[in-house]
């Protein structure tokens, strides 16, 4: 699958080829040129700091002209980043475990509610809708204090199983709008055919359905990954233990800095460690994300 | 330097051997304390010396700084405060305020050297209505003034006279910033709250000034003090003495200029000391109080009381801890880890080994001023605070300065206002 | 890997004819409600267990702290309204709202200039195009908290690079000071966002593009109309519910705007680049008044819901009939 690139997927009937005149020639070299040079400017800032972690201590606190190590590569700022927190090691786990506990949770949950909405008619049913979509308008701030007293209350306060359901249930706008989209999108023949055949609604949806939507579920996984890894004043208030602590809250701490300032060595490193999971994800998964979003979007 | 290695060393070896021990030390109690994440760097080796002995053991968590109050305040809230915190000790009027504290009026009473700790830090510990203690001193820190003697050198200034009063103070950043277009005479966080309080306040003090009434109720903004010490930094912008980039600084680049030797004089506090001997030994520098405008000095008594959250069942084994704290050994692996002594008496015995440059900073202490305010942290900590807002105007614009006061001292007395 | 079903799924999604609303008209009219109502609700049981535990209730206790004066520590005061009134003529407030709404007006247009015309070129097709549309796409994946602490150090005047790069072309002579004023405080962070959000805005415009049936573009050329002609007349129009939902998108998503000023300008110079959550976010958790925090965040929400509603009103409205 990866031979196709991806993001180039939307197919859609193209005229026969005629022989290319020179004047559109033309304009395909300069298309190409204006192309490479706007996938320098969106790329640099990226490659900029991954280079430029790789740096020995006192280069990397020096402005990055040249972006790339001039006097040997070395690990330094990997190490000064180790120092914050409990380590990088353990910080890194908790982040991981944390993302794919809600990408799991957001999945089963959106997929569910998804399948539900689209599937059923019964009283209410726009109603409830707009409740689950109403969690995208509050900003999130606002109900940290109250959210975490509730966790406490029930006991998942300072667990890192807390933080994902509370990820979930902000990942759910976004998400069931997301499956309830793919679930339109698939024909009900396919499902009455599935029925005749004698399936049940449970089995069908594990074996039909989910095939047929899974890049909706690739959308919603990527996506519920990415705000996780990524969520900070959450992780920050809820996780009360250092050892529990999640890697953007160890940012936090780089970023507010010891005494005497920021350490831009640490802040290359934590940035490179940040950004290269969500990259990963992205470029394997990029075919069905892109299938998906165009799915859950233009309806 | 080999001493301190020799030390190192040994704690090292000692910790290894008593943690083999402590499997089999007699029944000892586990108590958790926060400390604010600045404190690490001497916090995290004395609790490592303090658990390696194989009794009471210390479980630390490190709470970025300025989220300790919301985390303390939530926790607490949800009956899950920890048994000991050490914080900044400008919040504790807030603690005692809200009736979190535990009573500790007779223990700290009952300590031998409790007339040798720093009484900034009792002060501000004490409810003025009661006298009731609720807190002990535990970590310190007071401002002063840093220079570079190389840059005083190339000045034509002498480095072994700094300045002790405002117009030499003026005069000296000016002739420094005068050696080279990227050296400056002065540096400060012109958008960092805290460190605008923990620095420029000291002017104000030395000059007689202030700007709280003592019980913290009545701001004192408009007044003359603060309209000069205020002038004096425009002066010294406009006169090309504090670079461009003091303007928007709230931390991110508060030593680069000093540790770069392009920044003739700063207000700082004795972690710099540190942070100069360990990464820069190079730098010739001298140390010198805070000047008034004609002459006198003051300081700004900071650092972290040690407090405990209602409802804690470990005070025994707290109370352990914070006395091996405050013996000569506990005292000497802070001071040589950042944190200056708390206790007068064995202040120069703990310091003995370190750079004499610290003896500055810690009997500067005693004369200390620490403001009483249940409302510190929005009207001074706060980054986007009337207080940061007004000096940042002050020194970097044009605008008038009696207005500029006038306005200050309404927004800051209506904070007051709102909070009583 | 075999992909069985998706790539008729794949062509599935992009028939333009099947809008997901007539898709649903034609489920009702071929397939009446077969099964119960409380299937429905079971399946949907999980989500709204946790809409209404991690959401529905905080909500609801933030809406109960906003009629209080409720100190972080210490006991709440009832106050009803007191704190809504206090509101309608908190400067603070006011001026956060309104930058909030010049960013969120200033920002949303930048997005869509930029974003708009890559759509446009990433739509032709070349060996290069996919490889254009994931470098344009790519900075959208990265956090955006982490996008912001990257470009705290570019914009950094004395270890950053786009200073030290000005001042090495000649262009500037001493270093710049991208948070010192206002106004290159603000263009910075437009900047900065437009890199981040460029490309996911530029996707979904092209969902919608490449959702016009290529017959009607293709007459039109013959007709002899010119590319500003076609893009006017058909693309256009063709394109108001894709663009409608990335502008809905896109104004929520500014209109709760935190980071970035948090991160890179701290809300300043001189407490100019507030906004409302920030405002939020300092009176409660520096200022820590709980209650009158929580009651901006209902006005917040509200103004929110408000937008929402409208706009989605207008979509309807003008959603040519059938």
């Amino acid at each position: 699958m990866n031979d196709e690139s991806a993001v180039n997927d939307a197919p859609r009937p193209r005229p026969p080829k005629n022989p290319v005149p020179l004047g559109r020639r033309f304009n395909t070299v300069f298309a190409g040129g204006v192309g490479i040079m706007l996938a320098a400017l969106f790329l640099a800032p990226m490659l900029w700091v991954a280079l430029s972690s790789f740096k020995p201590k006192e280069e990397a606190a020096q402005p990055p002209l040249p972006p790339w190590p001039t006097s040997g590569v070395s690990l330094d700022t990997y190490r000064e980043l180790n120092t914050f927190g409990n380590g990088l090691l353990g910080h890194s786990v908790n982040s991981f475990a944390v993302s794919i506990g809600t990408v799991l949770l957001t999945v089963a949950v959106s997929t569910l509610a998804g399948y539900g909405f689209s599937r059923f008619h019964f009283k209410g049913k726009n109603l409830l809708f707009m409740m689950i979509m109403l969690t995208m308008m509050v900003p999130f701030q606002s109900i940290l204090t109250p959210l975490f007293l509730l966790l406490t209350k029930v006991g998942l306060q300072n667990s890192l199983f807390g933080l994902a359901l509370v990820y979930t249930t902000l990942q759910l706008p976004f998400s069931v709008f997301m499956m309830r989209n793919s679930f339109d999108a698939v024909p009900m023949d396919i499902e009455e055919a599935a029925r005749i055949d004698g399936c049940t609604t449970l089995s069908m949806l594990r074996h039909i359905m989910l095939n047929l939507t899974l890049p909706g579920i690739a959308t919603v996984s990527i996506f519920a990954f990415l705000t996780s890894w990524n969520e900070f004043l959450g992780a920050l208030v809820l996780l009360t233990n250092t050892e529990y602590q999640t890697l953007p809250v160890i940012m936090a701490m780089v970023r507010y800095g010891k005494y005497g300032g920021i350490n831009w060595g640490a802040v290359q490193a934590g940035v490179t460690v940040m950004m290269i999971p969500c990259l990963i994800l992205f470029l394997l998964l990029q075919r069905y994300y892109v299938r998906g979003l165009t799915a859950g979007a233009v309806k | 330097m080999t001493s301190r290695w020799k030390r190192t060393a040994f704690l090292a070896l000692s910790s290894t051997l008593l943690l083999a021990f402590s499997g089999l030390a007699a029944a000892a109690d586990t108590f958790s304390l926060w400390v604010r994440s600045d404190n690490g760097t001497f916090m995290e080796p004395l609790v490592r010396a303090y658990n390696a002995k194989g009794g009471d053991q210390v479980k630390l968590e490190i709470i970025i700084a300025q989220e300790v109050m919301q985390k303390l305040a939530t926790s607490y809230a949800a009956g899950q405060a920890p048994d000991a915190v050490s914080l900044d000790l400008i919040y504790t009027p807030q603690l005692i305020n809200a009736g979190m504290l535990e009573d500790i009026t007779d223990y700290a009473k009952s300590l031998p050297y409790f007339g040798e700790l720093s009484q900034s830090h009792v002060k501000i510990s004490t409810d003025p209505a009661t006298g009731k203690i609720y807190g002990l001193p535990y970590s310190a820190e007071s401002s002063f003034v840093i220079y570079n003697k190389n840059l005083y050198r190339q000045a034509g200034l002498d480095p072994e006279k700094p300045p002790t009063n405002w117009a030499e103070f003026e005069d000296h950043c000016v002739r420094i910033a005068d050696i080279a277009d990227d050296v400056y005479g002065f540096y400060l966080l012109g958008s960092g709250g805290g460190w605008l309080a923990f620095t420029f306040n000291p002017l104000i003090w030395a000059s007689g000034g202030d700007t709280l009434s003592a019980d913290g109720r009545i701001a004192q903004i408009d007044t003359q003090e603060v309209k000069d010490a205020i002038a004096l930094y425009r002066r010294l912008y406009q006169r090309g003495a504090i670079p461009e980039s003091a303007v928007t600084d709230a931390g991110a680049n508060m030593l680069t200029g000093f540790l770069g030797e392009k920044i003739g004089l700063m207000s700082c506090g004795a972690f710099l000391i540190g942070v100069i001997l360990k990464d820069h030994p190079e730098i010739d520098f001298g140390v010198t109080p805070i000047p008034g405008k004609d002459g006198g000095f003051a300081t700004f008594a900071g650092g972290d009381v040690i407090v405990f959250p209602k409802g804690t069942t470990k005070l025994d084994a707290a109370k352990r801890f914070l006395e091996w704290c405050y013996s000569l050994e506990g005292q000497t692996i802070m001071a040589e880890f950042g944190s200056l002594p708390v206790r007068s008496d064995l202040a120069p015995e703990a310091l003995a080994t370190l750079d004499s440059r610290y003896l500055l900073p810690a009997e500067i202490l005693s004369k200390g001023h620490t403001p009483y305010s249940l409302v510190y942290s929005e009207v001074f900590l706060n980054n986007n605070g009337p207080w940061t807002e007004m000096l940042n105007r002050g020194f970097f614009t044009d605008e008038d300065i009696d207005d500029l006061v006038r306005e200050g001292q309404e927004n800051i007395q209506q904070i007051i206002d709102d909070n009583y | 890997m075999s992909t069985h079903g998706t790539d008729q799924s794949a062509a599935i999604d992009l028939d333009p004819t099947a809008t997901s609303a007539d898709m649903r008209d034609r489920l009702k009219r071929k397939y009446p409600p077969p099964k119960s109502q409380w299937i429905a609700l079971a399946f949907i049981a999980p989500a709204l267990i946790l809409v209404i535990a991690f959401f529905l209730i905080p909500l609801v206790m933030a809406i109960w702290m906003s009629l209080h004066n409720w100190p972080l520590m210490g006991s709440p005061k009832f106050t009803g309204l007191t704190n809504y009134v206090r509101l309608a003529s908190d400067k603070a407030f006011l001026n956060a709202l309104l930058f909030t709404g010049k960013y969120t007006v200033v920002v949303t247009i930048a997005i869509f200039v930029v974003a708009f015309p890559l759509a446009l070129f990433v739509d032709r097709k070349s060996r290069l195009t996919g490889f254009f549309r994931t470098s344009y796409f790519l900075p959208s994946v990265v956090g955006f908290a982490t996008s912001c602490l990257l470009w705290v150090w570019l914009l950094s005047p004395d270890n950053g690079l786009f200073s030290v790069a000005l001042q090495r072309l000649g262009w500037v002579d001493k270093p710049v000071q991208f948070i010192g004023n206002f106004d290159l405080a603000f263009a910075s962070i437009i900047v900065m966002v437009v890199w981040r959000m460029a490309g996911f805005t530029m996707l979904l415009l092209l969902t919608g593009i490449q959702a016009i049936p290529h017959d009607i573009q293709e007459a039109a050329r013959i007709d002899g109309a010119t590319a500003w002609q076609r893009f006017r007349l058909i693309t256009l129009p063709l394109m108001k519910r894709t663009l409608a939902l990335t502008m809905v998108m896109s104004i929520a998503g500014s209109i709760l705007a935190f980071d970035q000023f948090y991160i890179i300008t701290l809300g300043g110079p001189r407490r100019q680049t507030m906004t409302a959550v920030y405002q939020i976010y300092n009176t409660s958790f520096i200022s820590f008044k709980l209650g009158y925090g929580a009651a901006m965040s209902i006005i917040l929400m509200l103004i929110l819901v408000a937008l929402t509603v409208l706009q989605l009103y207008v979509l309807r409205s003008k959603e040519p009939s059938k």
